[in-house]
């Protein structure tokens, strides 16, 4: 459950940005999370429901851009799944490489402010 | 509404503590060596069957990881060697500033090197950087060879794979050759061994590169 130390830095860089900028409540919070860091979207967003009532944050809609890993065929190129990678790609080649990204990273928040018209 | 750009990464305050961690290392001129693996994958047996081949030159602490009891923490101290228990209380992984405590309540002037063993897990663990300058996982032939590529993050930021319990290979399904392949893969700059704790094998090279590791951390650290 690393998923709930998460929720909580994400809970607090985003209420530190929303403080800057004197909001009054986060509508919006975007985030990109790599597939590196196995994490389940739904006790993510479970973690940052419980964390996030009472606060400015509550009832934010979060939204998540995920970044796949691959392994991919170091002959022909082909992505194959994490399963097949133990195998004999369809060229011939047993050499399979790894891409993965551990991007864990608070892209950007939409903001609402006391002199917001609408 | 207003929208803004905040690309700030989520694990700076872990980073943070993990960095002192670092500090009080360098202070002191100690080696700390992050031992993971899934529950019951041998990691304390290791911790103990490579002690007693170290002790006599290294001066070792340990930081025992578990969400209870203290037995572990008991086996390390029969081999008379300093020990902590770090207890979780659920928390699935260790953090770094569990660790910072701990390490404050060990004589670090009469240590050179101090192993982490941390909480079972092959998933969590991998997301906190504990301040260590060496991953090691624990990896038995019992759970299978597709563990690599199940848990790639673990597998990618591991220094040394200790792959143990080799003396049940006959009885499992386990292609040691596989997990080469997909660790070089994953990281080719990786070491991996194959141990059995019961029948005493493998330890040698495995010792050595513990020895190696901890020389190579003290003359950066000069
Ligand atoms: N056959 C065999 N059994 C082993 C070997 N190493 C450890 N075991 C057994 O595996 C079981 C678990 O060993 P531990 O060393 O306690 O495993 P651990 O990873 O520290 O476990 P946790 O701390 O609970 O996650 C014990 O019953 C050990 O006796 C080995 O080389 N061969
Ligand atoms: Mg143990
Ligand atoms: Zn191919």
């Amino acid at each position: 459950m690393h998923e709930l130390s998460i929720a909580q830095a994400l809970l607090d860089t985003a209420l530190t940005t929303a403080a800057e900028h004197g909001a009054k409540r986060i509508a919006t919070i975007r985030l990109r999370i790599g597939g590196l860091r196995q994490v389940v979207e739904e006790s993510l967003r479970q973690a940052f429901d419980i964390l996030s009532e009472g606060s400015i944050a509550e009832g934010s809609v979060v939204r998540i851009d995920w970044v796949p890993s691959v392994w991919r065929c170091g002959v022909c190129g082909c992505v194959v799944g994490a399963e097949d990678a133990a195998d004999t790609c369809s060229c011939g080649s047993r050499e399979f490489s790894f891409e993965g990204s551990d991007d864990l990273v608070l892209t950007s928040v939409d903001l609402e402010c006391d002199d917001d018209e609408d | 509404m207003m929208r803004i750009e905040v690309l700030k990464r989520l694990q700076e305050q872990s980073e943070a503590e993990a960095d002192e961690v670092r500090q009080v290392l360098a202070q002191n001129r100690v080696t700390l060596i992050n031992v993971m693996g899934s529950p019951g994958s041998g990691k304390t047996t290791l911790l103990e069957a490579t002690l007693k081949r170290l002790t006599t030159d290294l001066k070792c602490a340990v930081l025992e990881g578990d969400l209870a009891t203290l037995q572990d923490a008991e086996r390390i101290a029969d081999l008379g060697v300093p020990v902590a228990q770090l207890l979780t209380e659920g928390g699935c992984h260790l953090k770094p500033n569990l660790v910072h405590s701990a390490l404050l309540r060990l004589d670090l002037s009469a240590i050179d090197c101090v192993f982490v063993e941390n909480v079972g897990n092959l998933v969590c663990p991998a997301n906190f950087d504990l301040g260590e300058h060496t991953r090691v996982v624990v990896l038995s032939v019992a759970e299978g060879d597709d563990k690599t590529s199940k848990y790639p993050y673990m597998f990618k930021q591991a220094d040394a794979v200790v792959v143990s319990k080799l003396d049940l290979l006959p009885l499992c399904r386990f292609d040691p050759a596989r997990t080469r392949r997909e660790m070089h893969a994953l990281n080719p700059k990786a070491a991996v061994f194959e141990i059995s704790a019961v029948q005493e094998t493998g330890l040698e090279a495995w010792v050595r590169w513990v020895h190696h590791a901890v020389e190579q951390c003290s003359t950066g650290l000069r």
